[in-house]
């Protein structure tokens, strides 16, 4: 059931909250095991949440079209008086004494947030392997990776315990896991939903978006996450609703495949799905053409250098004074800064912020930080000069379907060169849709991403809706081998 | 050809990032830096450019005080704190 | 001996008077309780955010108008990142490309013109202090986000009193500017000095030593007059000025190398993600343009000639924004400006500097002292009651009606029959006096005058007992 499926039955009362809710919990204790996509359930407040989104729907007043429906959320995005840990050592203690704006949001739309969703430590990772609550695990196939980092997320939704969830994408966060699990996920513009109270990766690139079982959930959720908020300043909303513009037509619309997306090193199952997708999308009305697309050999050192580089810089702040982990005995202040971010931080997370403190360093930042923004520009660039001559562009959202656990970590290079088709999507901070498009030979979920031009979300839903109205890949589930 | 990082520079960026390498991952992490670096070299190519403005320019923020923050929530996650302060170890003037 | 003359350049803090923090809606209010101004911005929690406060860029440029500087119209803020424990995000955000202001300077009265390199936006960090209990250090960061400029002079100053003079002409045109309040124990202005000497006449500047976070006029003047001794003594020994920053210690009047860690900082600036440019149209320019304050140069013109104040007084008066804010205030209510700038000078600072106090802090409403004049200039009450009128309003007693009620100041009035018995009575004990007066001597009215009005003991109106005198003298 799609997160509006459960909805509906509830608004018509066909099915009571506490139902609803008592399910999802007893899905999740059941499966959670196998894949650990949630690493928190709250219960008291979600019970008291959900007893008054009860009486809001028994009075016909609820609050949004997603009044009473339980989700899950990152554990980075801050929750008022819960745990946000980042999946870190570093906070695995901490409780946030806020809510993000766009935990308000969904609060105020009536959703329940009892589930913590697991991620890559700090959103850093493609695979969701670097947590400190263990990996999660591909509800497809558990000896994969969902993707990362917002596997939990991802995984969650795909193995049926939550009809929807909220996370994070910075390079492809959303989008790829999204493919990997074969659930719908929406990287929104940037721009569109405020960061404040999401605990920030890559302040340029970092967005907030929805994961649910089809575009029509994307499109519900983001409506209620987007808007325009005071208290981040580069965060403007968007200009109109996406949901009541899904109105299931995509005749005329012209939809560009960027060759330089199809080229070497993309898996040719995937390749295969994605061009029969294409061919859907012309049964439906649309014009799908080839299309040249500039800069895509730049975006992955493009897309490392300033990702890093900010990072090294938003995660100075952890050093054990104010909150989080706190190393015993540090006779000076550098000590325990020293000693508290060695210990408190994972591998990959040391190692980004190595890279960020280089790029950024005197006699460094010319060659690279600068660079990377006139990469920036160029790719920007690039997408505009396609939008001129298309209303979307249709690509792999990565290069092959999900990787075994274990493999990726051993080579990070390679693991940052997966990326290849997100990262370029976040420098020009277009919106992307992430949406099941088939599965390969080993019946592994393959997915394809619609782009669009910068804040036409609405367009990108309507796009994935149309596709999802007349087929079925979305409706796939895996069945989960119990643990 | 190898992309030029050394010790050296590996214990530059340390300090500069408060972070050590635990015992042993020295080598394997000197070589995971030169890898990374020598492939970000590629941006060398490209011409330099003016930025664009691509941020949504929000109204700036009139002077009007918020509501105070409680301080006992504030400070809730301090490890170590007296008399309301953060305590950090003491500081060599 | 070779000679050499010293260069010396400051960088000066000024926390401008907003209301807010620059980023967020914290109180800048001084002192309070640890950490009871702050928030998740302030405080660098984890998912905050900056919010830049709009009147932050209007004071800047206030401050930029004041002293001559080209307005920079499209801004950006840049992040400064080091580790201390003062600074909670572990970056400053500041300006290190694109700095509000450029140019402009001051002259000082030696003819000399000391220009400016620049001026930029920054936030404050925290307060530290030891606490020797648990030998840690404890860490407020009330302080953290209050709005500073930074203003960056070219190495023109040559000595102490060039550095002083320079200083305290700046307070006072920001003060009169509206962007700041002076008040230096609140650390509203601190200065880091930045001196080498060079042989006279040479044009390399020499390596230069720096005197960080200076909050007092006499400690910088004495550091400032150590230093450049202590530097010329290493010069003329043969020996090389070594580049570092050096602590200055009031109670030793010397300075002491502080550790050369401080010297190797890489702050790897980089352009401020969370903040977009802000722009300064043209409208907005013209705005600011008008709301600039008249200036103490100006000022003085006019109080010289519109006021028709004498010339002692306006240069006292010049110096302080708040003393001639009361007293154009005052003037508006209708006092005359002699009077006002009379009690202003007499009475007013006199208050202050029994107390301790600054111009900036005064609290006394102009309407209290408007009430108090004019109450003694019309003879209701005695010039001592008025003063004991003052000092009740100053301590907070502001209603000045209320207070002579509840004491009782008001004069009775004495009648008409008494008064010309009390003048009858003094010209008849004072024959001699009325003699000389008669005779063409006009001081001896004023000394009839005194004596009438001592003996009717300050219950008549003055001007009425010298009417009445006068009369009563023709006759």
């Amino acid at each position: 059931m799609t997160a509006l499926e459960l909805a509906g039955r509830l608004h018509k009362r066909e099915m009571r909250v506490l139902d609803a809710l008592s399910e999802a919990q007893k899905k999740t204790q059941a499966l959670n095991p196998s894949v650990n996509a949630v690493t928190e359930w709250e219960e008291t407040e979600t019970l008291r949440a959900a007893e008054q989104a009860q009486k809001r729907i028994d009075e016909g007043k609820p609050l949004s079209p997603l009044d009473g429906v339980p989700i899950g959320v990152k554990d980075l995005i801050c929750i008022k008086d819960r745990r946000t840990s980042c999946a870190s050592r570093m906070l695995a203690d901490y409780v946030s004494p806020y809510d993000a704006t766009a935990a308000a949001h969904l609060k105020a739309a009536g959703l329940l947030l009892p589930a913590r969703c697991n991620m890559d430590e700090f959103a850093m990772g493609s695979t969701t392997e670097t947590s400190v609550y263990g990996p999660t695990r591909n509800p497809w196939d558990l000896t994969r990776s969902p993707g990362g980092s917002s596997g939990g997320s991802a995984a969650a939704v795909a193995a049926g315990m939550l009809p929807a969830a909220i996370g994070s994408d910075t390079g492809g966060s959303i989008r790829q896991p999204a493919a990997y699990c074969a659930v719908t996920g929406m990287k929104p513009s940037y721009g569109a939903v405020s960061r404040y109270g999401l605990v920030a990766y890559a302040s340029s690139l970092d967005q907030i978006g929805p994961f649910g079982g089809d575009a029509a959930d994307c499109a519900a959720l983001l409506d209620i996450l987007a808007g325009p908020d005071g208290r981040d300043a580069t965060c403007s909303g968007l200009p109109a609703p996406c949901f009541p513009a899904l109105s299931g037509d995509v005749r005329g619309i012209r939809i560009g495949l960027p060759r330089e997306y199809f080229g070497e090193g993309l898996d040719e199952e995937v390749r295969a799905r994605i061009l029969e997708a294409a061919d859907i999308f012309r049964e439906l009305g649309a014009d799908v053409e080839e299309c040249s697309l500039e800069g895509l050999d730049l975006a992955i050192p493009a897309y490392y250098v300033l990702a890093c580089a900010e990072a090294s810089s938003n995660l100075s702040r952890y050093d054990g004074l104010k909150y989080g982990y706190r190393a015993e005995d540090a006779e000076t202040p550098d000590s325990l800064y020293r000693r508290s971010r060695t210990e408190g931080f994972g591998r990959e997370v040391r190692r980004r912020i190595l890279l960020g403190s280089f790029v950024l360093s005197a006699g460094y930042y010319d060659a690279y930080y600068k660079k990377a923004k006139a990469a920036r520009a160029l790719i920007r660039r690039g997408f505009d000069a396609a939008f001129r001559t298309f209303d979307l562009l249709l690509c792999p959202v990565a290069p092959s379907t999900a990787p075994r656990l274990g493999e990726s970590l051993q080579d990070p290079l390679k693991m940052y060169l997966s990326d290849i088709y997100t990262v370029s999507v976040n420098l020009a901070g277009l919106p992307g849709l992430s949406l099941p498009c088939g599965l390969d030979g080993q019946d592994l979920p393959v997915g394809m991403q619609l782009i669009g031009p910068r804040f036409r979300d609405e367009l990108v839903l309507r796009a994935g809706d149309a596709f999802q109205k007349h087929t079925r890949f979305h409706l796939n589930k895996p069945e989960v081998k119990r643990a | 050809m190898e992309f030029e990082f050394g010790r050296e520079d590996l214990k530059r960026l340390q300090e500069l990032s408060r972070l050590d390498i635990p015992e042993g991952e020295e080598e394997q992490t000197l070589t995971e830096l030169r890898r990374i670096l020598a492939f970000m070299e590629r941006l060398s190519a490209v011409k330099d450019a003016d930025e664009e403005g691509s941020m949504p320019v929000g109204a700036l923020r009139a002077d009007e005080p918020a509501p105070a923050f409680d301080r006992e929530a504030l400070m809730r996650n301090a490890k170590r704190k007296k008399d309301g302060a953060y305590l950090a170890p003491q500081t060599v003037e | 001996m070779t000679a050499y003359e010293a260069a010396i350049g400051l960088e000066v803090h000024i926390e401008l008077n907003t209301r807010t923090k620059i980023f967020c809606g914290c109180s800048t209010a001084f002192g309070g309780e640890p950490n009871t101004h702050c928030c998740p911005v302030c405080s660098g929690l984890p998912g905050a955010l900056p919010r830049l406060n709009r009147a932050v860029v209007e004071k800047a440029v206030l401050a930029g108008l004041a002293l001559g500087c080209d307005i920079r119209r499209h801004n950006v803020f840049d992040r400064k990142n080091y580790f201390y424990p003062d600074l909670p995000k572990a970056y400053q955000i500041s300006q290190l490309y694109l700095p509000i202001c450029e140019g402009g300077g001051l002259l000082l009265s030696s003819g000399r013109f000391v220009r400016i390199r620049e001026i930029h936006m920054e936030e404050d960090a925290g307060k530290l202090v030891h606490d020797p209990w648990t030998e840690s250090t404890l860490c407020d960061y009330n302080r953290c986000g209050v709005p500073l400029i930074e203003i960056v002079t070219q190495p023109d100053l040559k000595c102490a009193d060039e550095v002083t003079e320079f200083l305290q002409t700046l307070k006072t045109r920001l003060e009169f500017a509206g962007v700041t309040d002076g008040k230096m124990q609140e650390g509203s202005l601190r200065a880091d000095l930045n001196i080498s000497l060079r042989p006279v006449g040479s044009s390399t500047l020499g390596t230069r030593t720096e005197m960080k976070n200076m909050n007092s006029f006499k400690a910088i003047h004495k550091a400032v007059e150590v230093e450049t001794q202590r530097q010329a003594e290493i010069l003329n020994g043969g020996g090389r000025v070594l580049q570092e920053t050096r602590r200055w210690d009031g109670n030793k009047d010397a300075s002491f190398a502080m550790r050369s860690k401080e010297n190797a900082q890489d702050y790897r600036y980089f352009p401020e993600p969370d903040l977009p440019p802000v722009d300064i149209d043209d409208t907005w320019m013209q705005e600011l343009k008008d709301a600039l304050p008249e200036m103490p140069d100006v000022k003085r013109e006019r109080y010289l000639s519109e006021l028709r104040l004498p010339e002692r007084d306006v240069n006292i008066l010049c110096q302080s924004a708040p003393l001639c804010r009361l007293l154009e205030r005052c003037v508006d209510l209708g006092v005359q400006p002699r009077s006002a700038a009379n009690w202003l000078l007499s009475e007013v600072l006199k208050l202050l500097n029994e107390r301790g106090l600054e111009p900036a802090d005064l609290a006394l409403p102009a309407e209290s002292l408007c009430r108090v004049i004019q109450l003694v200039e019309g003879g209701k009450i005695g010039r001592a009651d008025g003063r004991n009128a003052l000092q009740a309003a100053f301590d907070g007693q502001t209603n000045v009606d209320e207070y002579v009620a509840r004491n009782g100041l008001l004069r009775e009035e004495a009648g008409e029959a008494d008064l010309e018995a009390a003048v009858r009575q003094v010209l008849a004990e004072n024959a001699d006096a009325v003699a000389s007066f008669r005779a063409g001597k006009q001081k001896s009215f004023g000394f009839l005058t005194g004596q009438c009005l001592k003996a009717l003991k300050g219950r008549a109106d003055p001007k009425r007992v010298s009417e009445l005198l006068r009369r009563m003298l023709e006759q």
